[in-house]
């Protein structure tokens, strides 16, 4: 009886979760096994699908672009994330400390995340522009000595100019959960350690890192998800260019699939891409949780 | 004299510390500060340059301060582009999105967090956490054609539906019940109230800050998602505002051009910038 009664219950809370999987299954499971599908097809949206076994992948393999590609970002995530981490604890650190302005100051950080990628990257196609007329040219002008780059034409300087921009627009949020982060250490660990003589520096080495290891990990996963799906600068910025310098895993297969009608091959990508996503955030939980 | 000195000593040491003190709670102040208005400096810049009359930004592409401040771009902008129209449209399906998600994310992370103690939801919960770390770039392509077999492309349920999907309102909502307080559900059931009564009545209304949060993200993340839009949509009117947004710069110089013949690159940013200003007051 009492075992009947626990059953009903169980199924009566349940109704509430089918909505949501509804859609889950639609749009994100059939989704998936559909792409491992299409990744053993050749063909594209008009001309439709033919079986093609695994010479996708050996295809992949071959595809110098590709290659390109899976390096251009991993050169942009490997510049990206520490220098995003290392920036914004920093700042947090310093907004957890100021007594004034701390509003202000978060306000200002979060106006580009909240802004959509699109106008923000064309206004710094502006701020890029070659020669001394772009603001950015100017100010490393003013402050470092460099000469005038051309941030946008130059093969080299190309991911380099796209990570200074997603730096600009992505330190705010790195920021606000390292202030939650630190919101929720405890004060009394400080006051313990200023009465035991710890400089600032010791305090924050020995107190603030261990205690955030936490936010490390969710912010070191979240990274790779993130950086490793880098379009919407692409797009609106160089479109790829120049000469393929700044193609991105995601970029290329968007231009597989929509621009060049492989839809097969843009679905192989998308595994590898899926494939080294979840190698690395494994990889980095494994590590970073090691370090007990 | 031995002990003047000491006495000197020390209150150098006073007087320094106190001096460093205060050098250290002015650089704790300054660093932020400076880090806020180098990051809002773009959109200085940009708002600067929108006023600015064309003929002067093309004479001098540094002149920031607006010799004659004009309002020109703008009324260019709204008279040949669809830029209210896409500003619409993003509107209603963010908020839409944002509408529905609240209410079924909210009732599946309560589901879920109900049923925690059920090896097999467990597992089902565990796999739907997976879908976070799952590129957008695997699934997009097959919602495409999932999209296109329900003859839905070019609508606006193919930008609602789709998102609705996405997991981090499930895990917001789950991790946010730990500290709810679940007596209140238990008392709702001892006086007669039904599982789906209780939810909408007790823990929609208690779940209000976590709510608030996943609104705003959920919001953001369609105002300013593009990939999606710009794959899914292909007519004018229907089009998001990033969608609309991304192809109209060259439209919009190129009539400039054909107004004052000559080629202005300016006018790209010009034309953003107004886009700019509606973002951020959305």
């Amino acid at each position: 009886m009492n075992i009947k009664r626990k059953k009903i219950k169980i199924n009566e809370s349940l109704v509430l979760l089918y909505p949501y999987l509804i859609f889950y299954l639609i749009f994100m499971i059939i989704p998936v096994f559909w792409t491992f599908y299409l990744a053993f097809q050749k063909g594209g949206f008009i001309t439709g699908f033919e079986y093609v076994g695994i010479d996708n992948f050996i295809n992949a393999w071959k595809d110098q672009i590709f290659l390109k590609t899976i390096r251009n970002t991993g050169y942009y995530v490997i510049l990206i994330i520490p220098s995003v981490m290392v920036f914004s604890l920093f700042l947090a650190v310093l907004i957890n400390k100021m007594k004034k302005f701390q509003n202000f100051v978060k306000a200002c950080i979060f106006l580009p995340l909240v802004s959509s990628v699109v106008p923000l990257a064309k206004a710094w196609e502006q701020i890029f522009a070659t020669g001394e007329e772009g603001l950015f040219n100017y100010f490393i002008n003013l402050l470092f000595r460099i000469p005038p780059q051309n941030w946008l034409s130059s093969s080299k300087l190309i991911i380099p100019a796209i990570t200074i921009f997603e730096f600009w627009r992505g330190f705010g949020f790195w920021t606000i959960i390292f202030l939650g982060g630190l919101s929720s250490i405890s004060k009394t660990y400080y006051e313990a350690a200023e009465i035991d003589g710890a400089s600032t520096w010791r305090q924050f080495l020995y107190i603030t890192v261990p205690l955030l290891k936490p936010t490390f990990i969710f912010l070191t996963i979240m990274g790779f998800v993130w950086n490793f799906q880098l379009f919407d600068v692409i797009y609106v910025l160089t479109f790829g260019g120049p000469a393929y310098s700044s193609y991105t895993m995601v970029f290329y297969t968007y231009s597989n699939a929509f621009l060049y009608e492989k839809v097969g091959m843009a679905a192989t990508m998308g595994i590898i891409l899926m494939a080294i996503i979840l190698i690395l955030t494994i990889l980095s939980r494994r590590v970073l949780e090691r370090r007990e | 004299m031995k002990e003047e000195n000491n006495y000197i000593y020390i209150n150098k040491k006073i007087n320094f510390s106190r001096i460093k003190n205060s050098i250290s709670t002015f650089f704790v102040h300054a660093i932020p500060i400076v880090i806020a208005i180098v990051a809002i400096l773009p959109f200085i810049y940009i708002f600067l340059i929108s006023i600015q009359h064309v003929f002067h930004l093309h004479a001098d592409p540094r002149l920031i301060i607006p010799r004659e401040p004009t309002l020109e771009t703008y009324l260019i902008v709204l008279k040949d582009t669809n830029l209210l129209r896409w500003i619409f449209n993003s509107f209603l399906v963010a908020t839409c999105v944002t509408a529905i998600t609240l209410v079924i994310h909210a009732a599946a992370g309560y589901a879920f967090y109900k049923n925690r103690f059920n090896k097999f939801i467990n597992i089902l919960f565990n796999i739907i956490l997976i879908g976070i770390m799952i590129p957008r770039a695997v699934t997009i392509l097959p919602t495409f054609l999932l999209v296109k077999e329900f003859h839905l492309l070019d609508t606006y349920f193919a930008l609602i539906l789709p998102p609705l999907a996405l997991p981090v309102g499930i895990f917001l909502i789950r991790q946010a019940m730990y500290s709810f307080p679940m007596a209140l559900v238990d008392s709702a059931k001892i006086d007669g109230c039904s599982e789906i009564g209780s939810f909408f009545r007790i823990v929609f209304p208690i779940l209000k800050p976590s709510l608030v949060v996943l609104g705003i993200y959920t919001f953001m993340e369609q105002w300013r998602d593009f990939i999606w839009p710009l794959i899914s949509i292909s007519s004018e009117s229907k089009k998001n505002y990033t969608s609309g947004v991304v192809h109209t710069g060259f439209n919009i110089s190129n009539r400039l051009w054909s107004v004052y013949g000559d080629s202005f690159d300016f006018n790209v940013a010009e034309h953003d910038c107004f886009s700019y200003f509606s973002t951020i007051f959305y």
